[in-house]
C-alpha cells in the first residue's frame, strides 16, 4: 500500500510558469552574454603596459596570462605557443640579448642560434634576434623559439616566443604582428 | 465489495497532518512535469558538450584523463557518503541524487562554460586584458555557476516537490550538484590548465581536491540549497517576504563565497593556507546552517513520532534514544555489553524501523492507516526478540514488570478467520472512498486484530501484513496453519 507516493506525485502542480523561468533563465545568461559581446565587438581592445611606457594591444585570439613578480614581465599565449615580453632599461640590446643566449646555452639542454641584428622587427628602432630550441626546468616539454630585442630610447624590450616543437611556425606571424605594434617609446 | 461498513471512521482518527512528508517518495522521472522534460532536453544538450570534452581530453592525455577521473572517485565517494550520512532521516531517493551529480556535471558545466566566456570577453573589452586576467573568474564565475547549478535545485523541486521536506533536503541536492559541479571542472583543470600528464595530474589533485575540495562547489552549493529548501519548505509557518529574505541572502552569500575564493586576493599563499582564510569561514557557516537544519529536523521527528509513543511501534525509552546520537551510542555499547553482538544487531535494527515508523506516520493521513499498524508491528516483533534476550531490557532502563508486560502483550499470528469463497478487498483504512486496496484470495487464513462496531476488521495475515476489510466478507476459522 505505497500508493500515496504516486497520488502525491499525481496532485503535483505541473509548474508551467515557474518551468518556463527556469529556461528563460537558463537561456536568458547565455543569450545576455552573448548579446553583450557583440555589443561591445566595436570597442577597441584595451593596452596592456608592459612598464616603462611599453605597451601593446594582444590580438584577439591572445590570452593575456600573467605578470612576473619583477612587474616588468608580461606573459601571453595561444594555444602551445606563449610569448613573454620584458622591458628593462638599457641602451645595449646585443648585450641583453647575448646574455640570455649565454645562460641558456650554459644549461646544456638548450642549442640556440646566432644572435643576428634584424631590420625589419619594428620600423626603424634598432632590432636583434636568435632561435633555440631545447627543454626548460620550468616546461613539461621541449621546446622551440625566437627571441627578440628592439631598442627604444633608453629602454630594451625583450620578447620571447615559444611554442611545443613544430608548433612555433603556427604563432611565428602573430608574434611579429605584436612586435611590430608594440609602442616602445 | 458493496457499502456495507457504515460511515467512514470518525475525525477524532484524523492525525493533523506534520509538516514534513518524509514517507512521501517519488524519484526523478515524472514524464507529467513540463519540468522533467526541461530536465531531459538540458541534458542531452549538455551530455554532448561533455562527451565532446572529454574526447578532447582523452586525445590529450588518456592516461592523465584516466587518472583524474580515478582519483577523483576517491573525492565523489566519501563526499557522497558523507552527504548521505546528513540525510539521516529521509534518504532522497537515489534517481534524485544521481539526477542532481549530472545537473552540476554536465547541464550547470556546460552552460556555465558559455556564460563565462560571453562575459569574460566583456570584461576584457572593457576593462582590458590585465584586469581580466585578474577579476574575469571572480566577477563572471561567481554569479553564473551559482545560478545555474541554483537552477538544477529548483528544476529537482519542480519534478518532485514531494521530496523537499525540510532544510537538509535542500543542502543534500545542492551539495550534489555542487559535487558533481567540482568534479567535471577539476578534470577539465587538471588536463588543460595543470598540463596532463600524470605528475601534472596528481599535483592537480593536490590544489584542487585535497588543499580546496572542502571549501568548492560543495560548500557554494550546499549553502544556497539550505536558502532554496527555507524558501519552498517554510510556506505554512512563514511570510513570503521572510522566506525570500533567507532564499536571496543564502543565494547571495554562496556567491559571495564563490567570489572570494575566485578573488586574486592572498593568491601567493600556500594552498591550505589559502583554503584556510578564504574557504574555512564559509565551511564553517555551512557547517552552523547544517546543525540548525538537523536541531529543525529533530523536532519535526519529535512531532511525527509524538503520537507513536507508547504505541505498540515505540516506547519513551527508545524514543530518547532515537532523538539523541550521544543516548542512542551508550544505549548501544549496554546493550552489547548485556546481550553480545547479535543484541547490538537488532538494537540497531530496531532503530532503523523506527525511524521507518517516523517515515510511514508522515506519509499516512489516519493513525489507524493499516502501513502503519504494520509498521509498529514489525517494530514490536523486533523489540520482543531484543527484550528475550537476558538482560537486555534491563540493559536500556526498563523495569523489569514493565518488560514483562509489553513482552505478553506481543501476540502471535493466531487465525480466527478466513477470506469467504467470493474473495474481498482490504484497504489502507476503514474507508471505501480509500483508494488503496488488495484483493484477498478466498480461503487466506487471517488474525482479527481489531473489530469496529460498523463491520470493518483490521486483519493481518501470516507473512505480517496488515489491512482493513469487511467482517461479512470472512468466515470463521476451524482449521490449522
Amino acid at each position: 500500500m505505497t500508493s500515496s507516493a504516486a497520488s502525491a506525485s499525481k496532485a503535483q502542480p505541473r509548474g508551467w510558469q515557474a518551468t518556463l523561468a527556469v529556461l528563460v533563465i537558463m537561456v536568458g545568461i547565455v543569450g545576455a552574454g552573448f548579446v553583450a559581446q557583440n555589443a561591445v565587438a566595436d570597442v577597441p581592445n584595451q593596452p596592456v603596459n608592459v612598464g616603462h611606457g611599453v605597451s601593446l594591444v594582444p590580438p584577439p585570439d591572445w590570452e593575456f596570462v600573467g605578470r612576473a613578480d619583477d612587474r616588468d614581465t608580461i606573459i601571453l599565449s595561444r594555444g602551445s605557443g606563449s610569448l613573454a615580453i620584458n622591458v628593462s632599461e638599457g641602451t645595449d640590446e646585443l648585450a641583453a640579448l647575448m646574455a640570455l643566449h649565454d645562460e641558456w646555452t650554459a644549461t646544456g639542454t638548450v642549442s640556440a642560434g646566432e644572435v643576428r641584428a634584424a631590420t625589419d622587427l619594428h620600423g626603424s628602432l634598432p632590432a636583434a634576434r636568435f632561435t633555440y630550441s631545447g627543454t626548460f626546468e620550468e616546461l613539461a616539454s621541449s621546446v622551440e623559439g625566437e627571441v627578440a630585442g628592439v631598442r627604444g630610447t633608453s629602454v630594451i624590450v625583450l620578447f620571447d616566443g615559444w611554442a611545443d616543437v613544430g608548433e612555433f611556425a603556427g604563432v611565428a606571424d602573430d608574434i611579429n604582428a605584436i612586435i611590430a605594434g608594440t609602442t616602445i617609446p | 465489495m458493496t457499502a456495507a461498513f457504515g460511515p467512514p471512521p470518525s475525525s477524532a482518527n484524523q492525525r493533523r497532518r506534520p509538516t514534513p512528508r518524509w514517507g512521501v517518495q517519488t524519484g526523478l522521472v515524472q514524464p507529467r512535469q513540463p519540468a522533467f522534460w526541461l530536465f531531459v532536453v538540458a541534458m542531452v544538450l549538455g551530455g554532448l558538450y561533455f562527451l565532446l570534452t572529454q574526447l578532447i581530453e582523452i586525445v590529450i592525455s588518456p592516461a592523465g584523463w584516466a587518472l583524474s577521473w580515478l582519483l577523483l572517485l576517491l573525492y565523489i565517494v566519501p563526499v557522497f557518503l558523507v552527504v548521505r550520512w546528513l540525510d539521516l532521516y529521509e534518504r532522497e531517493p537515489r534517481s534524485l541524487l544521481i539526477g542532481a551529480f549530472l545537473w552540476g556535471a554536465i547541464v550547470a558545466e556546460m552552460f556555465s562554460g558559455l556564460g563565462n566566456d560571453a562575459w569574460g570577453v566583456v570584461i576584457t573589452r572593457l576593462f582590458g586584458p590585465e584586469f581580466a586576467s585578474h577579476w574575469s573568474a571572480a566577477l563572471t564565475a561567481p554569479v553564473i555557476e551559482e545560478i545555474y547549478k541554483y537552477l538544477g535545485i529548483a528544476v529537482l523541486f519542480l519534478i518532485a516537490r514531494a521530496e523537499f521536506d525540510d532544510l537538509i533536503d535542500g543542502f543534500v541536492y545542492g551539495a550534489l550538484i555542487g559535487l558533481g559541479f567540482a568534479v567535471a571542472e577539476d578534470v577539465s583543470y587538471f588536463i588543460f590548465v595543470f598540463g596532463g600528464d600524470v605528475p601534472s595530474v596528481i599535483q592537480g589533485f593536490w590544489v584542487r581536491v585535497v588543499g580546496s575540495g572542502l571549501y568548492s562547489h560543495v560548500t557554494f552549493t550546499g549553502i544556497a540549497g539550505i536558502g532554496f529548501a527555507y524558501f519552498v519548505t517554510r510556506r505554512l509557518d512563514q511570510p513570503l517576504m521572510r522566506r525570500l529574505l533567507v532564499a536571496g541572502a543564502l543565494l547571495l552569500l554562496a556567491i559571495v563565497a564563490h567570489f572570494v575564493w575566485n578573488s586574486p586576493f592572498l593568491r601567493d599563499l600556500d594552498i591550505i593556507l589559502y583554503g584556510a582564510f578564504k574557504g574555512l569561514p564559509f565551511l564553517i557557516g555551512l557547517i552552523i546552517l547544517l546543525y540548525l537544519a538537523r536541531r529543525r529536523e529533530h523536532s519535526a521527528l519529535s512531532e511525527i513520532l509524538a503520537g507513536e509513543v507508547g504505541q505498540p511501534g515505540l516506547v519513551a525509552p527508545e524514543m530518547e534514544a532515537l532523538l539523541d546520537r550521544g543516548s542512542r551510542r551508550a544505549a548501544s555499547q549496554r546493550i552489547r555489553v548485556a546481550g553480545g553482538r547479535e543484541a547490538e544487531r537488532l538494537l540497531k535494527q530496531l532503530q532503523r524501523e523506527q525511524l521507518k515508523l517516523a517515515l510511514v506516520a508522515s506519509s499516512v493521513d489516519s493513525t489507524d492507516d493499516a502501513q502503519l499498524v504494520q509498521q509498529r508491528a514489525v517494530n514490536e516483533s523486533l523489540r520482543f526478540r531484543l527484550w528475550q534476550m537476558p538482560g537486555v531490557a534491563a540493559a536500556l532502563g526498563v523495569a523489569p514488570e514493565a518488560a514483562e508486560a509489553t513482552l505478553r502483550a506481543v501476540s502471535a499470528f493466531t487465525p480466527d478467520r478466513l477470506v469467504g469463497a467470493q474473495g474481498a478487498w482490504a484497504w489502507a483504512r476503514p474507508d471505501q472512498s480509500e483508494r488503496r486496496r488488495v484483493g484477498l484470495a478466498p480461503g487466506l487464513p487471517l488474525d482479527v486484530v481489531e473489530e469496529r462496531p460498523e463491520g470493518w476488521v483490521l486483519v493481518r495475515s501470516q507473512s505480517g501484513w496488515y489491512g482493513w476489510t469487511g467482517a461479512p466478507y470472512l468466515t470463521g476459522f476451524t482449521g490449522t496453519t
